[in-house]
């Protein structure tokens, strides 16, 4: 009888830490949806999403709230930083997992380790101090720009984009690789024609992924991207300044004054939320149908 | 080591004891004097402008720790709020980093505000840039983004970074007030924002092409401020108000400050508070 009761309560309390952490999820929700939808609908999400001036505090005339220019902003630098990382990750995973003898192995993922514990911050202070001159030297331009926000980001996809797509590429079962060379394939044949294809759902999943963490990475970026609230011009220029929805949140919420400001910011918040939300949802179906492919 | 324990425990008794004066107050001999303090049992409430905040926050606490029991709540909501607020009667003090505008002093006349401090912002350049002097109108040019290479105004021949501060900012919008203001222009988007006067300076000294401005207490030798319409930006030029870009940091009251009222501005205005006033990097008034 105790027996069952203690069982019970055991059950209970665990059912309540797993709840936990979908009820925190939805109360943020709630409690962004709140703070920024009333200034959504009011100004229009067509107005809001693409609009493109953010003039929240006007001197003269009527206020403005188009983030269209960060949204590209933000798309743009996570893309920058994926185009650095991916291929630098993959192949870092591939050499980790198929190449690399065990005592190397277990040094680079030490490094790969240390990479992750340096605080956001101090890679933004090494883009501020280091990078944006170095950019601004070498290729002209003011050195805050689209480009060093991709390079510190690159830095801080990495590890995950090697971590996943490493654990993927372990997931291929053995014995492709065997047939393969038994075929009298070479190794590079078969890392190319048989791993990376059969690994490949996984590694897909980690670009998601790393794309979603770029997105929603804040400190580091708005160091190093200028934050000016405009589209680079011309569209492709890499080394214009911009800002991120992120960065826009960051260092205007301080000093918002309640009212649209705000509110304006939360819906920043929405934006940004549905946009990694949507990532994220992306990257699980990659995930799950490759553990469909493995069985 | 047992003493060493004791120590310890009655160090942490002590402390706690100093925090919960209020129960305490008259139970040790050392707390009853203060109880004959009129000072004591004032309880004021504090809102308005981020800009004072750290004033009023920083004068609030020493002021309790000078006057165990009495209260003083400090909390932000934005200068339009401090006066609003202090009008409504919901606060006791309402303070602004603006001067109240006709509108507020039309719908409020009986609102009295006490200037607290003041603030000055310097416009600065990295120290290699030959530019030293700059007029208004130089200045609004470059703000708007009508003059982009420094050799218009007397430099070399390059491009102009102008560094600025994000929206809502205090020193921003003071910058706005005295330099944008009069030409009713906003700054130009094509500039690099950054968020804090740290960060401006650094991105100021870091390189040849920038301009930015800083609240005075930021300026150091890494940049270099330079004149405008040939005044020095100094606490004697903002204080004598032949420096252009300044405010005054406003406490304001409904009416004449009454006792408790008084006491705290008395203590703002005192050197201790403007001691303080000093150290989050404003400049005293008195």
């Amino acid at each position: 009888m105790i027996r069952q009761t203690r069982e019970r309560i055991i059950e209970a309390l665990l059912f309540a830490s797993a709840v936990t952490a979908v009820v925190i999820v939805l109360l943020i929700m709630v409690f962004l949806f709140k703070e920024g939808a009333p200034f959504l609908l009011k100004f229009g999400i067509h107005a809001f999403c693409l609009g493109m001036e953010w003039n929240p505090i006007a001197m003269d005339g009527e206020p403005s709230y188009g983030i269209f220019p960060m949204i590209v902003g933000s798309v743009y630098i996570a893309a920058g930083s994926l185009v650095l990382a991916v291929p630098l990750g993959i192949s870092c995973a591939i050499f980790l997992v198929e190449i690399a003898p065990p005592w190397a192995a277990a040094i680079i993922r030490r490094g790969i380790e240390l990479l992750v514990g340096i605080p956001s911050v101090v890679l933004g202070f090494f883009g501020l101090v280091l990078l944006v001159p170095l950019i601004r030297d070498s290729f002209g331009g003011f050195g805050f720009s689209i480009l060093a926000g991709s390079i510190i980001l690159a830095i801080m996809a990495l590890p995950h984009i090697i971590s996943i797509s490493a654990d993927a590429i372990t997931a291929v079962p053995e014995t492709y690789k065997q047939a393969s060379l038994a075929l009298g394939a070479t190794r590079w044949h078969t890392i190319r024609n048989v791993i990376l294809p059969a690994a490949r759902s996984g590694i897909v999943a980690a670009v998601i992924l790393g794309m979603g963490n770029s997105i929603g990475e804040t400190m580091a970026v708005l160091m190093v991207t200028g934050n000016s609230p405009i589209l680079p011009e011309p569209l492709y220029d890499v080394l214009d300044p911009v800002r991120t929805m992120t960065a826009n949140i960051v260092i205007e919420m301080n000093y918002a004054a309640p009212g649209d400001h705000r509110q304006a910011l939360f819906a920043t918040g929405i934006v940004l939320f549905v946009m990694v939300a949507i990532l994220n949802a992306i990257s699980h179906r990659a995930l799950k149908s490759r553990m469909g492919e493995g069985r | 080591m047992v003493l060493l324990m004791l120590a310890v425990i009655s160090i942490s008794l002590f402390g706690s004891g100093c925090i919960d004066n209020t129960d305490n107050a008259a139970e040790t001999p050392d707390d009853a004097v203060e109880t004959h303090d009129t000072l004591a049992d004032i309880k004021l409430q504090i809102a308005g402008s981020t800009t004072v905040l750290p004033v009023a926050e920083e004068c609030a606490r020493i002021f309790m720790e000078n006057h165990p029991g009495s209260r003083i709540f400090v909390s932000g909501g934005g200068s339009s709020h401090g006066v609003k607020a202090v009008a409504d009667g919901t606060v006791d003090i309402g303070t602004a980093s603006r001067d109240m505008k006709s509108t507020e002093t039309e719908a409020h006349p009986d609102l009295v505000a006490h200037g607290v401090a003041k603030d000055g912002v310097a416009v600065t350049v990295h120290p290699s840039n030959p530019v030293t002097d700059l007029t208004m109108e130089q200045l609004q040019d470059i703000y708007t983004g009508n003059i982009t290479n420094w050799k218009d105004v007397g430099g070399t021949d390059t491009d102009i970074m102008v560094v600025t501060r994000e929206e809502g900012s205090g020193t921003r919008d003071c910058f706005e007030q005295a330099v944008m203001k009069p030409i009713k222009a906003e700054i130009t988007v094509r500039g690099i924002i950054q968020d804090s006067n740290g960060k401006t300076r650094a991105t100021v000294a870091g390189s040849a092409q920038a301009i930015g401005f800083l609240s005075f207490g930021y300026v150091n030798s890494d940049v270099k401020a330079v004149r405008l319409d040939g005044i020095m930006p100094s606490e004697q030029s903002v204080v004598d108000g032949s420096y252009a870009i300044s405010r005054t940091l406003w406490m304001i009251t409904n009416g004449n400050p009454d006792s408790s009222e008084q006491a705290f501005l008395d203590f703002v205005l005192g050197n201790e508070g403007q001691s303080i006033v000093e150290d989050v990097h404003f400049i005293p008034v008195n």
